[in-house]
């Protein structure tokens, strides 16, 4: 497997992505600011989401046997899939005996994340992705790089040249022909596709209404025009009432696509429409794992927005593929211990400058930059022991060194002495330890911030004030 | 039969399995959580009628929705035949619903527009997918967001606001209403059984280099007649 580190250096020096995530992600930056500024008070909205959520993921256990009895009364068949495999096997059996030879899948993350669409091919069922984003990415054979936008990785030239070699759409980088060609080549797809697989944002335990938010219009016709309809979600989905599901369609369009609203919000009734047959496959594969992980329950609250992967400034750098699996940016680093496969590489958990400019836009106030800390810490076990306990050891005498005055001054004077008598066991060490591979360590400074600060205060002044400087 | 049961079977495992961890899990954290409360915003344009309006021309304008406010019913029919002429729409599917039996609403169009055919009620979704427009009455306006709120019990009925390329929507005056909470908030109790969709603008994408385009699977162009009467 490829060093991270290489394949991070090969994104940076990929101009066309860097070109690609610098103008999508600033303006979809803007429009999330612009949508933000019309809430009272984003803070305050954040808070009413967040409890909406909490309260949800807290209650998990009684509002799951609500949904499902609301459901299943009403005729909605309700499985339950502890992983991905199980998942996958359930719905392969749903098309297998209903001799499905088409399926049209809307865009959702959970699909993504358990693999449905090779699983449907391998048991000899066409699947048609149909938002456009997720279709362009599966004619090129590629993963999507954001969960909103899967082909923001990509120019419109790009799209348009896989366009034209894999569906012979007229050639073409002008976005509009491109989306408008693609969707004409889907419309026959619709009609006679014989089960349509969606998402849930939300699954409302009350009524047993689900509730589906989309801009293009594939997932309505997805459910409206197939005769099955499997809607795959996680466990985490649940909210309460449909009060709850109001106050966060208030924050996700806004933090995801910065929209006020999305063009379609379906709220599906429990009982399937006359001559359809509706599923509800909940999944878990990790998700009662995290609600058991003490403080990481909290990334159970996540509702998928995608606004912390477009504020971060790593994200922005090396795109979405880097992070190895269905969630990148912030959001996949916290989720990775839990739903990530086996073989996401634990190093996902540096790719953070723990800036906390997720957790500022995070609609559900969740605590991205300390949980990637604690992501940091599980991922901990994945790294060479021997690299760990020298780093522990590091941080420990850092921490002595920083607790004190004395022993501040003593540190410094210590590195100084370092420097000059074994500059290269130190320069090995640092090396060792991943700090300077990819920028110069820099020497102790000639002249102390602090006296130097003292000494410009007195400039100011014109007097020495001892107690203005303060320690550093 | 026999798939069936075993497919039960399983499911019924897992479903023990996982409440089994999440039940595990909560007893040793326990309760947490507390009332969430409402979104405010900072435009809020309370009851009154005027404001209403103004609030909602503002977000129909920015969100690409056609609107053509009519004084009455009487110009309704003429407002719609104008705007299905000038499209040159041939075949038209008209949900089935009370308001527009009332207005007559089928023989009013057809008398003013020989040409023009309709979609027969009760036809397959095949035949709808091949109006040039789909009409549509709705349940509600939301001001906030520029929404119209549809509801429909059958497919081919979603299908009318959903395959044709071009969606007209009927609503009166005083179906507008400040934003979603408030709507729910005046339906105590309310379970839909039926489908209710929320539409705020013709369908979209912006997948390629976050382009805008206006029309990809759903319509391209969404007018709503609002009625003061
Ligand atoms: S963690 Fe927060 S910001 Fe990131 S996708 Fe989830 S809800 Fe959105």
């Amino acid at each position: 497997m490829a060093d991270l580190r290489d394949i991070v250096r090969e994104k940076l020096a990929d101009n066309a992505l860097q070109a690609a995530l610098a103008r999508a992600l600033g303006i979809v930056r803007g429009k999330r600011t612009a949508a933000v500024s019309e809430l009272a008070s984003f803070e305050d909205a954040k808070a009413v989401a967040a409890a909406v959520r909490s309260n949800a993921v807290q209650r998990l256990k009684d509002y799951l046997p609500q949904l499902e009895a609301r459901l299943a009364d009403e005729g909605t068949h309700v499985l339950w899939a502890r992983d991905a495999a199980e998942a996958c096997r359930m719905i392969v059996d749903i098309a297998r005996q209903r001799s499905v030879r088409r399926c049209v899948m809307s865009k959702s993350m959970v699909a993504e994340e358990i693999g449905l669409e090779a699983a449907l091919k391998n048991a000899g069922t066409v699947v048609v992705q149909s938002d456009l984003g997720e279709r362009v990415v599966q004619l090129a054979h590629q993963k999507p790089s954001h969960i909103t936008a899967p082909c923001l990785h990509l120019s419109a030239a790009e799209v348009g040249r896989i366009l034209h070699e894999k569906s012979g759409i007229e050639l073409s980088s002008d976005p509009e022909k491109l989306s408008r060609a693609v969707a004409r080549t889907l419309r026959p797809v619709f009609l006679d596709a014989q089960m349509a697989v969606s998402g849930v944002n939300f699954a409302v335990a009350e009524t047993g209404n689900l509730v589906l938010v989309e801009n293009e219009g594939n997932g309505r016709m997805g459910y409206t025009m197939a005769p099955v309809h499997v809607a795959v979600t996680g466990i985490e989905k649940v909210v309460g009432t449909l009060a709850d599901a109001a106050a966060l369609l208030a924050v996700l369009p806004r933090s995801a696509t910065g929209q006020r609203a999305t063009c379609y919000v379906s709220i599906l009734p429990p009982r399937p429409f006359p001559g359809q047959e509706r599923f509800l496959v909940l999944v878990d594969n990790g998700r009662s794992a995290a609600f058991g992980a003490g403080p990481m329950r909290d990334v159970l609250r996540c509702i998928r927005c995608g606004a912390c992967m477009n504020a971060c400034p790593v994200y922005e750098r090396v795109g979405g593929h880097v992070y190895g699996w269905t969630y990148p940016g912030p959001i996949g680093i916290v989720l990775a211990p839990f739903l990530g496969p086996q073989e996401v590489r634990a190093e996902i958990s540096d790719l953070c400058s723990l800036c906390g400019a997720c957790t500022e836009v995070c609609p559900v106030g969740i605590p991205l930059d300390r949980l990637i800390v604690l992501a940091r810490g599980l991922s901990h076990s994945c790294r060479p022991a021997a690299v760990v306990k020298r780093e522990r050891s590091a941080l420990e005498w850092f921490g002595r060194a920083m607790g004190g005055r004395v022993s501040y001054r003593l540190s410094h004077l210590g590195h100084k002495l370092a420097r000059a008598w074994f500059p290269k066991k130190l320069a090995r060490t640092e090396a060792e330890l991943g700090w300077s591979g990819v920028r110069t360590a820099p020497g102790p400074a000639a002249v102390l911030f602090r006296s130097r600060f003292k000494r410009r205060a007195a400039a100011e002044d014109g007097t020495a004030d001892e107690g203005s400087g303060g320690e550093v | 039969m026999t798939a069936d049961r075993g497919r039960q079977r399983r499911t019924g495992e897992a479903r023990e399995e996982i409440l089994g961890r999440l039940e595990t899990a909560y007893r040793a954290a326990g309760e947490g959580g507390g009332p969430a409360g409402r979104i405010a915003y900072a435009l809020e344009p309370g009851r009154d009628p005027e404001m209403l309006l103004a609030v909602a021309r503002e977000r129909f304008e920015s969100q690409e929705i056609g609107y053509h406010i009519l004084p009455g019913f009487q110009s309704l029919v003429d407002s719609v035949a104008n705007h299905l002429y000038s499209r040159q729409a041939r075949l038209v599917a008209l949900q089935p619903c009370g308001l527009f039996d009332r207005l007559d609403l089928r023989h009013g169009l057809a008398r003013r527009l020989p040409d023009l055919r309709f979609v027969d009620a009760g036809s397959g979704l095949t035949d709808v997918a091949r109006a040039d427009v789909g009409i549509t009455a709705c349940e509600a306006v939301i001001a906030q967001t520029g929404t119209i709120v549809l509801s429909a019990t059958k497919r081919e009925e979603l299908g009318v606001s959903l395959l044709g390329g071009v969606h007209f929507c009927i609503a009166t005056v005083d179906q507008l209403t400040a934003d979603l909470d408030s709507w729910l908030a005046g339906r105590p109790g309310w379970a839909p059984d039926e489908a209710t969709v929320l539409i705020s603008g013709p369908s979209r994408t912006a997948d390629i280099e976050k382009t805008v385009v206006i029309g990809v699977h759903g319509p391209w162009k969404l007018s709503l007649f609002l009625v003061k009467e």
